[in-house]
């Protein structure tokens, strides 16, 4: 199981109400829990090639209204590029975890056609995850950052 | 070859192009916006890249989100289909300046037969028969009436600057022109900027018929035949069939010759079409040429053998044509019905999800198609959802297998023009060949 598979199915309980899920394959098994935000519970078995996902058991229920959970806000890619998280390479990053943001403050390129495209906070804020690592290509809709607003 | 090609296009012909590639051992990209996200084009090819919400102009007609999905993705060409910037001379200028092969003609090409007098004048130029009318666009009514007591009436005033009806007027006397003139400029001002006009004579009844070309990169130009595409609603291809019932081997061979004329004399690259009118009398006009991949290509691909979008993937690589004029010949008969998701009466498009599909099959069927059971035809796009076509040994069995076909497709949750088809197919006038541009009023009366 590669970082790209373990994403993807982070990004999936983010964007549905599925509470907890569970895979094994090979020998290996993991499980992701939604607890205010979808977090790796256990990682089990020896490291090992990725192969295609064999068995997915998700339990399909709706999370209580009540939850913890605070309205994260993901910031989704608005074009098709390379993502940077600094102006330019050395430098110091836009933004880092933890990071205080206004609206309007910028959060990281994305270069398209060797233009630089500012990508800027909707809201003000906290910035709560990083999602994509820096030189990723990214694309229409690709979720950026988590921010917590305030 | 390249290693890797990006789509930009979406449905059937996305779905055709990947299969191409994957015969070639091309790694394909799919683009896809936020409605196609579950179409079948981007479940089939190697990658796939979301480039925008599902409004054409912010994803598929959207150069710049293009350009990068090609670019991070590493594609060394983008074939366009046909539709979308297929025909956009500055998008294929573009991929040429960013070191992006244009799997099509070069982008001047395609300026030149975008522009309908400019096209005339490169056919006239080519000894190419063109529908008698002005070679130059027209400076006033009076200038009009002048040439039209020459070509003759009745005759049609056209845009210089557009296409889809607008801007034309059919004029059927003297007594008519200098309104009609009037209008058709006005018109044309208003839809295209440019209220320049062009005339010709009006051919009717006439049957519309399409000839295949691929050129290549070092000048050489064969032609794969005719399609006859008469059955038409408003200007819209509902049937297409090759041969022509209206052809000799000598007014093909005829027709032949003047569209390869026409490409060589412009060192087209690639596949295009030249479209003649043929009237009664076994006379045909260069209407004008479409330099891309057409929907109807399988009927063509069916009576030839020959693969059409794998000839353009190479000769966009540089290889030259596999084939010579000699090496061509049709065999058998081919006919292809589009299915639309529209109502077959109304026309008026029917979107939404499919819930049953079942496909016809059997000897002498294929089916191109990018709809499965369980999939959502969005509403933003075309209504195509799939091409039947059949191959027989003749025109008589090609028909039956068609009717047979029809028989067997099943859509569920939309509504679609099968019906329609089947009145096309079994009418005595298409049994007998008897079809014009006029053919599709008389079955819908």
């Amino acid at each position: 199981m590669d970082l790209k598979q373990i994403k993807a199915i982070i990004k999936l309980i983010h964007e549905t109400d599925v509470e907890e899920i569970e895979l094994e394959q090979d020998g290996r098994r993991i499980r992701i829990r939604r607890r205010g935000l979808p977090q790796i519970a256990s990682l089990t078995g020896s490291a090992g090639v990725s192969a295609p996902l064999t068995q997915v058991a998700a339990s399909l229920t709706s999370a209580p209204d009540t939850r913890e959970t605070t309205n994260l806000i993901t910031v989704e890619s608005p074009m098709v590029g390379t993502f940077y998280l600094a102006p330019a390479p050395g430098a110091d990053p836009y933004v880092r975890e933890g990071d205080k943001v206004e609206k309007g403050t910028v959060l990281c390129i994305i270069e398209a056609m060797k233009l630089m495209n500012e990508i800027e906070a909707e809201v003000s804020g906290k910035v709560h995850s990083i999602l994509e690592e820096n030189g990723q290509p990214v694309e229409y809709g690709q979720p950026l950052f988590l921010l917590e607003p305030v | 070859m390249f290693s890797k090609i990006l789509i930009a296009n979406r449905g059937e012909i996305a779905l055709r192009i990947i299969r191409a590639c994957r015969e070639l051992g091309v790694t394909s990209v799919a683009v896809y916006s936020d409605a196609d996200a579950k179409s079948l084009h981007v479940l089939s090819a190697d990658e796939a890249i979301c480039i925008g919400p599902p409004q054409s102009a912010q994803s598929y007609l959207n150069m710049p989100r293009l350009i990068s999905a090609a670019e991070i993705t590493g594609a060394e060409a983008i074939h366009p289909g046909y539709g979308f910037l297929a025909e956009n001379s500055s998008f294929a200028e573009i991929c040429d300046q960013c070191g992006i092969v244009f799997i099509g003609p070069t982008a001047e090409q395609i300026r030149l037969m975008g522009d309908k007098v400019k096209a005339r004048e490169t056919a006239v130029a080519a000894g190419v028969p063109v529908v008698p009318g002005s070679e130059a666009p027209l400076g006033s009514a009076e200038e009009a009436a002048h040439l039209a007591r020459r070509v003759g009436y009745p005759l049609m005033l056209k845009a210089s600057a557009g296409g889809g009806g607008k801007g034309m007027r059919l004029v059927h006397s003297a007594t008519g022109l200098g309104q009609a003139f009037s209008a058709a400029s006005a018109e044309a001002m208003a839809a295209f900027g440019n209220p320049a006009l062009y005339l010709e004579r009006y051919i009717s009844p006439a049957r519309h018929i399409e000839i295949q070309l691929l050129g290549d990169q070092a000048g050489a130009a064969v032609h794969l035949g005719e399609r006859d595409c008469s059955i038409q609603r408003r200007h819209q291809k509902l049937l297409e069939e090759s041969p022509s019932p209206a052809l000799t081997t000598d007014l093909r061979a005829k027709m032949g010759e003047a569209a390869v004329r026409l490409a060589r004399s412009v060192h087209y690259r690639g596949a295009g079409t030249v479209e003649f009118l043929l009237d009664g009398e076994g006379n045909f006009y260069f209407m004008e040429m479409n330099t891309r991949i057409q929907v109807e290509h399988p009927v063509t691909e069916m009576v030839t053998g020959i693969d059409l979008v794998k000839a353009q993937i190479r000769v966009a690589a540089g290889e030259p044509l596999a084939l010579a004029q000699e090496d061509i010949s049709l065999r058998g008969h081919s006919i292809e019905c589009r299915i639309n998701a529209e109502d077959p009466e109304t026309f008026v498009p029917s979107p939404g999800r499919i819930l049953e599909l079942r496909l016809p099959g059997g000897p002498g069927v294929r089916v191109d198609t990018h709809v499965y059971a369980g999939c959502t035809i969005p509403p933003f796009y075309d209504s195509l959802m799939a091409k039947l076509i059949v191959l027989g040994d003749t025109r008589e069995e090609a028909v039956a297998r068609m009717l047979r076909a029809l028989g067997e497709f099943e859509i569920q949750g939309v509504k679609s023009t099968i019906p329609l088809q089947k009145r096309i197919l079994s009418s005595p006038d298409f049994k007998a060949g008897r079809v014009t541009t006029r053919f599709l009023e008389s079955v819908l009366v």
